[in-house]
């Protein structure tokens, strides 16, 4: 089938243009004859919105916080016991902040570019979640040869400098906070150095049991995660050097998610310190001097509803699955030492939905947009959810019985056109953002939700 | 050069294509209203299956690539000898090159390409498919960075001399002249007569468009010998493309060195990152670098086998093309820009073989653009002072979406009146022209050449 058309006349006045794909995608949003929403509905959705990501990001950094005295106790005993127990806390640090994600590529306190959100703020994404992480970097690895890497951040005692390009040397006879964040995106983007990453590689080490080009077998089988041996923390030469850094990075970690949860505080207001400045403004609710720093309640959708378009569609769709799928490798799964990628595909996937329906945990949290929907919008948008829901429970539970993720992505996995299809849907939910925009008034294109880069390599 | 005259009507085309028959698509031709730094990111809509391989393409154009031996496995395999290890540092958002990063230092998006005088009898398969004589010790391009135990080639201090003009009406410009010295060359001197020629990351709009141009289209405006007089000529470059094993038209790169896109993406791989793939075998290395040669491999092959060099250049080619932005002046600039005679090598419109008309404002051939911007490089066809005009579409959205404008070859134009400005040669009447344009008139100009 091809369906073609052909617009006469000056393409400055063609906008929103819309397809009609094969088996979804973008359809013409239909004037319902709904009545405009009004300023005040505006201001309640986007309050709910505020309302989620204070609730989300404050469980977040609960759960770092267990995450990083979990760290502390094994750093004080490495024993296998306080090695497992700092692996849950992680992989239970990993759930709150996967539903946060949706709160990305929106202009917002965690990744804005530029303005006044990003001068107050500092845009922590890259330093929190950056991915993928080449873990050469970190510590050693070893190859299909069975040969170790190294001149790594571990084993170098002085000076250490980043391959890569343009890459500036730090000093890292301590390991501080201070130089894993000189570190972190140092020479290029998978020059990750701090995070949620960088954390996973030192509890987990090495999960190379499956790649497209060679059979390693480090750690090998369908439910095998990486298995870093607690003498690595003992008796191996740097074991110290790996504790630091542990506790380092979780430091960092924990006061990252203090900076972006005090962005949406509710209860004071101080744009000097940040705290509640970001919620002050996206409500319009700031006053005197910081009154220009208020968004408008049309360019706060717009930026909110193009970021939840873009983030399930090039982020989790895309970039996490999609690439997967086909490369497939195991560096192209996102948390790819631990196996824990079923649970940011759910977890990531049910904070689009959170925030569409304004639910967290299960419970409303307000008016939501999904509210203002027309019902056949509702019902278009239903049926994609009831379809992912199944999907993605099913990439969840074969992770937890039989395969992990990077199993399931392999050719020939009963479930690898399960985990395509569910990112299709993603795909098709993420453009169902344009009508939601539009029940709004707001017009958006398909370009809009898709593709925007993620990070600005240029810097 | 002989005129094609065709109407400016702006139709787009659109398309859904569900075959999953990818060769048969036409999605070259559709154009994005987005004006954002992304502009030049967005892709027209694809099955499902089609966007997956496009990402793929750009998961490998995006994702850095890293040192071999390394656990990673998909994008093992950089250098030995490197400028960039992902190819979106060259071209920001997916844009135009930046001649100095913010320290003021050269930045890897302007790299120097090498080459020593030919011999006409000897080298002659090196002729054949290079089109040059790489320098013998340095190679076709010097790399700025080395892997571990690889030494990088050299680096280049850029230096700018200003040159101050003045337009017809008394208003003055500054141009500003640049000057490149080779540094820390770590293989030893370089020989005597090379030629170093600085080429600048070109912007990634259209391509799969131009490639869409049937050879006849662009055949048509070439007048190597000016038989009509008008001072313009107009050559094509024919090259050699390793795909096919076959000499083709060239219409990529400021020299017209590429026939494809999928050419130049090989050809890029290669020479800015390290990367050995099928149409260019071997690692980065001279025979002179002995630690190059010696460097570990990546693993299971090329660096970038086929598949992947295909899914990068579906990906380019399934980008969108900026709309026009039809604003202000744009009318009356258009008709200065017809009649000063810009319109002849930039030629505002071509009818792809799929029967899409676009607007690229190029007519892919080589000019002489005279001396004073001549860079010394030949290549096939291509002489010391020639280059394909480049297309101008997006030109206005260039600074947004690197952040920085440096137009040209070597980047040492910092607005459009710069480049204009620096014109010579077959071109030197069309500047001269601009030159006496008053100053509204200049402005009318350059808002219609920011608006295509």
């Amino acid at each position: 089938m091809k369906l073609e058309k052909k617009i006469v006349g000056s393409l400055a006045l063609v906008s929103a243009l819309s397809f009609v794909g094969c088996g979804g995608g973008g359809s013409d949003s239909s004037d319902t004859g709904a009545s405009a929403i009004s300023a005040a509905e505006k201001k309640e959705v986007l309050t709910t919105y505020a309302d989620i990501a204070l609730a989300n990001y404050t469980d977040a950094l609960n759960d770092a916080i267990a995450l990083q005295s979990a760290i502390d106790t094994f750093k004080a005993s490495p024993t296998e016991e306080n090695l497992a127990t700092a692996k849950t806390a992680w992989l239970s640090a990993r759930e709150s902040y996967g539903t946060t994600e949706i709160f990305r590529l929106s202009n917002g306190p965690v990744d804005a570019e530029e303005g006044w959100v990003l001068t107050l703020y500092g845009a922590p994404e890259g330093q929190m979640n950056a991915w993928p992480l080449d873990e050469n970097m970190i510590d050693y690895t070893t190859d299909a040869d069975g040969n170790e890497t190294s001149g790594n951040i571990i084993d170098t005692a002085g000076v250490f400098t980043p391959s890569g390009s343009e890459a500036s040397s730090v000093d890292v006879t301590n390991i501080t906070k201070e130089a894993l964040a000189a570190l972190n995106e140092n020479g290029g983007d998978a020059n990750v150095a701090t995070g949620y990453h960088a954390i996973e590689f030192l509890l987990w080490g090495q999960d190379q049991d499956y790649n497209s080009f060679v059979d390693d077998t480090i750690t090998n089988g369908a439910l095998a995660a990486g298995e870093r041996p607690l003498t690595d923390f003992t008796s191996a030469a740097n074991a110290d050097r790996r504790l630091d850094y542990l506790d380092a990075a979780s430091d960092l970690l924990v006061e990252d998610l203090n900076n972006t949860l005090a962005a949406w505080v509710s209860s004071e207001t101080n744009c000097t310190t940040g705290v509640g400045c970001y919620r002050g403004a996206l409500l319009g609710e700031l006053s005197g001097d910081d009154a220009a720093k208020n968004i408008a309640a049309d360019d706060a959708l717009r930026d909110i509803f193009a970021g939840m378009g873009v983030f399930i569609k090039s982020e989790l769709a895309n970039e996490r699955m999609a690439v997967a799928v086909y490369t497939p490798s195991e560096e192209d799964e996102h948390s790819c030492f631990s196996d824990n990628t079923h649970r940011d595909i759910a977890t990531n996937y049910q904070g689009f939905v959170n925030v569409l329906k304004g639910v967290y945990k299960g419970s409303s949290q307000g008016t939501s947009f999904y509210s203002k929907l027309s019902a056949e919008d509702k019902s278009s948008i239903d049926q994609l959810i009831a379809s992912i829901d199944t999907r993605v429970g099913t990439i969840d539970s074969v992770a937890k019985s039989a395969y992990h993720f990077d199993y399931q992505i392999k050719n020939g996995n009963s479930n690898q056109d399960n985990v395509k299809y569910a990112h299709y849907d993603m795909r098709d939910l993420g453009d169902k953002m344009v009508d939601v925009a539009g029940r709004f008034g707001i017009t958006l294109s398909e370009d809009d939700v898709t593709d925007s880069e993620e990070t600005d390599v240029t810097k | 050069m002989p005129r094609v005259t065709t109407t400016l009507t702006l139709t787009g085309f659109l398309f859904a294509a569900c075959s999953s028959d990818r060769a048969t698509q036409d999605t070259t031709a559709i154009y994005t209203q987005d004006k954002s730094k992304h502009v030049f990111t967005k892709a027209v809509k694809l099955s499902h299956e089609d966007e997956d391989y496009r990402i793929l393409g750009k998961s490998f154009f995006k994702i850095p690539w890293v040192e071999a031996p390394s656990a990673t496995t998909a994008r093992d395999g950089l250098g030995p000898l490197f400028s960039a290890n992902t190819c979106i540092h060259c071209h920001p958002h997916n844009g135009a090159g930046i001649a100095l990063d913010k320290d003021g230092n050269i930045h890897r998006s302007l790299v120097m390409r090498l080459s020593i005088p030919s011999e006409k009898k000897l080298n002659n398969d090196l002729m054949l498919r290079n089109g040059f004589i790489p320098e013998p010790t340095y190679g076709g391009q010097l790399s700025f960075n080395g892997v571990s135990d690889v030494k990088y080639e050299g680096s280049v201090a850029l230096s700018y001399v200003e040159r101050k003009g003045a337009f017809e009406d008394g208003e003055t410009y500054t141009l500003h002249e640049p000057h490149y010295e080779l540094k820390n060359l770590q293989y030893g001197a370089i020989q005597q007569d090379a030629n170093v020629a600085p080429h600048i990351a070109l912007a990634l709009i259209g391509l799969g468009a131009i490639e869409d141009i049937a050879v006849e289209e662009i055949l048509k405006n070439e007048d190597i010998d000016d038989k009509d007089k008008d001072g313009i000529s107009g050559k094509a470059n024919w090259v050699y493309n390793p795909e096919t094993n076959t000499t083709a038209l060239g219409r990529f790169t400021w020299k017209a060195a590429s026939a494809t896109v999928k050419h130049q993406s090989a050809n890029a791989a290669h020479n800015d990152m390290g990367l050995s793939n099928p149409l260019y075998p071997s690692d980065n290395c001279t025979d002179k670098q002995e630690e190059c040669l010696k460097a570990p491999k990546g693993r299971g092959g090329f660096d970038l086998p086929m598949e992947r060099l295909d899914a990068i250049t579906y990906y380019l080619k399934t980008l969108k093309i900026p709309a026009q932005r039809r604003i202000g002046g744009f009318e009356k600039g258009q008709e200065l820009f017809d009649e000063l005679g810009c319109v002849k090598c930039h030629v505002d419109s071509f009818t792809t073989e799929k029967g899409v008309e676009i607007h690229p404002y190029s007519d892919f051939l080589l000019h002489d653009m005279g001396e004073r911007l001549g860079d010394g490089h030949t290549i096939f066809k291509a002489e010391a002072n020639e280059f394909r005009t480049p297309p101008l579409w997006g030109i206005g959205l260039y600074e947004k979406v690197s952040g920085e404008l440096n137009l040209l070859h070597d980047g040492r134009a910092k607005s459009i009146s710069e480049a204009i400005l620096w014109h010579g040669g077959e071109a030197q009447a069309q500047k001269e022209a601009f030159r006496q344009l008053d100053k509204k008139q200049r402005e009318t100009l350059l808002e219609f050449l920011k608006g295509i």
